[in-house]
């Protein structure tokens, strides 16, 4: 092909398609979009950042509960494990943090009912008397405190 | 000739003073100037698109697309450079992004499809002679087999350096492509069209 025919073809193709046929309809249809939705922009970057936010969110949570749903070998724990774990360290936790009286520690066995209060709390509470105890008897022992006179 | 090109370079300066104002009236949310960009522009955004996607229903859309782009973006137009500058790039890009979603959507589609109808009247001079009609109708069917074995990018270059009349440039601007590219991209457009032209003459 000659370099005159691809000249020829070019100018060809460039009178076709030069004016917008429908450009009211076009005009029309872009100002009513621009109308409904002025702040489209505001919305759209809201949307895409409300989207990216659940995205993150949704794979934060995922690696958080992986520590939770594997061990340190990698295998997965066993349903039971996965059971027993939160509620033995819930109740000793209570029992060792939390500051409670002799009243509260009653109030908390009749709440809990028989067989939780059974199983963890009259350990501890039994491990507080004894430690009361030997604190008592200590200081009886040491000179400065003894409540006994010297006569 | 040194006059000529003076009363150019004053005519680039006022149009481009003229689409500066337009840009930040846009911006402001002037909905009369986004009318007149439309007006000024409509041509150009919808006869590029038409090119590159070989399709006139898309290339409306496409237009409709860039203005409501024009709309929300006017306010990070630069100023210095020029505004159907910009309009080209926006149009392009857009056009990229139809090509590709057309290729998720319909991977075995060919654009020969497009053509099944014909070449709507419409699109052709408004004033032109029957023979005329064969000619630009065996034109645009020659240009639509050709362009189907071309990439978009290489499309994007035939139909800003051949038929718009730009500069390796300003294609370069428009496109971020680099000069060599271009030249590349033209390369390969043009033996596709001749190619395909020999063949069907």
């Amino acid at each position: 092909m000659m370099n005159g025919e691809y000249e020829k073809f070019a100018g060809n193709l460039n009178r076709i398609g030069r004016e917008l046929p429908s450009k009211e309809l076009i005009e029309a249809s872009v100002m009513s979009r621009i109308s409904v939705c002025g702040h489209e922009k505001d919305v759209q970057g809201n949307g895409r950042c409300a989207v990216i936010s659940m995205i993150a969110a949704a794979v934060l949570t995922f690696v958080l509960m992986l520590p939770a749903a594997f061990s340190g070998d990698g295998k997965q724990k066993k349903q039971s494990e996965c059971d027993a774990a939160p509620m033995a360290a819930d109740f000793s936790d209570m029992a060792a943090h939390a500051d409670l009286s002799d009243s509260d520690v009653a109030a908390q066995k009749v709440t809990d009912g028989p067989s939780i209060s059974h199983r963890r709390l009259p350990r501890q509470y039994e491990g507080y008397l004894a430690s009361l105890q030997r604190k008592a008897a200590a200081e009886k022992l040491l000179p400065g405190n003894s409540c006994l006179s010297p006569d | 000739m040194k006059q000529d090109r003076h009363i150019s370079d004053n005519a680039a300066d006022v149009q481009q003073i003229r689409d500066n104002v337009l840009a930040r009236s846009v911006a402001d949310g002037d909905e009369e100037a986004l009318r007149s960009v439309i007006r000024n522009y409509g041509d150009l955004v919808f006869r590029t698109a038409f090119k590159i996607v070989c399709d006139e229903s898309e290339a409306e859309d496409i237009a409709q697309e860039v203005f409501i782009r024009v709309w929300r973006k006017a306010a990070s137009y630069d100023g210095r450079r020029p505004f159907a500058s910009w309009i080209y790039r926006i149009t392009c890009n857009l056009c990229i992004d139809f090509i590709r979603r057309r290729r998720i959507t319909h991977p075995f589609s060919r654009l020969e499809l497009s053509d099944a109808g014909g070449l709507p009247d419409r699109l052709l001079p408004v004033e032109i002679s029957p023979e005329d009609r064969v000619i630009l109708q065996e034109t645009w069917s020659t240009f639509i087999a050709a362009a189907s074995r071309l990439t978009p990018k290489q499309r994007i270059t035939f139909v800003l350096k051949e038929l718009e009349g730009l500069g390796t440039d300003e294609v370069s601007a428009i496109t971020g492509m680099t000069p060599d590219r271009i030249k590349s991209n033209l390369y390969h457009a043009r033996k596709a069209i001749r190619e395909m032209v020999s063949r069907q003459f």
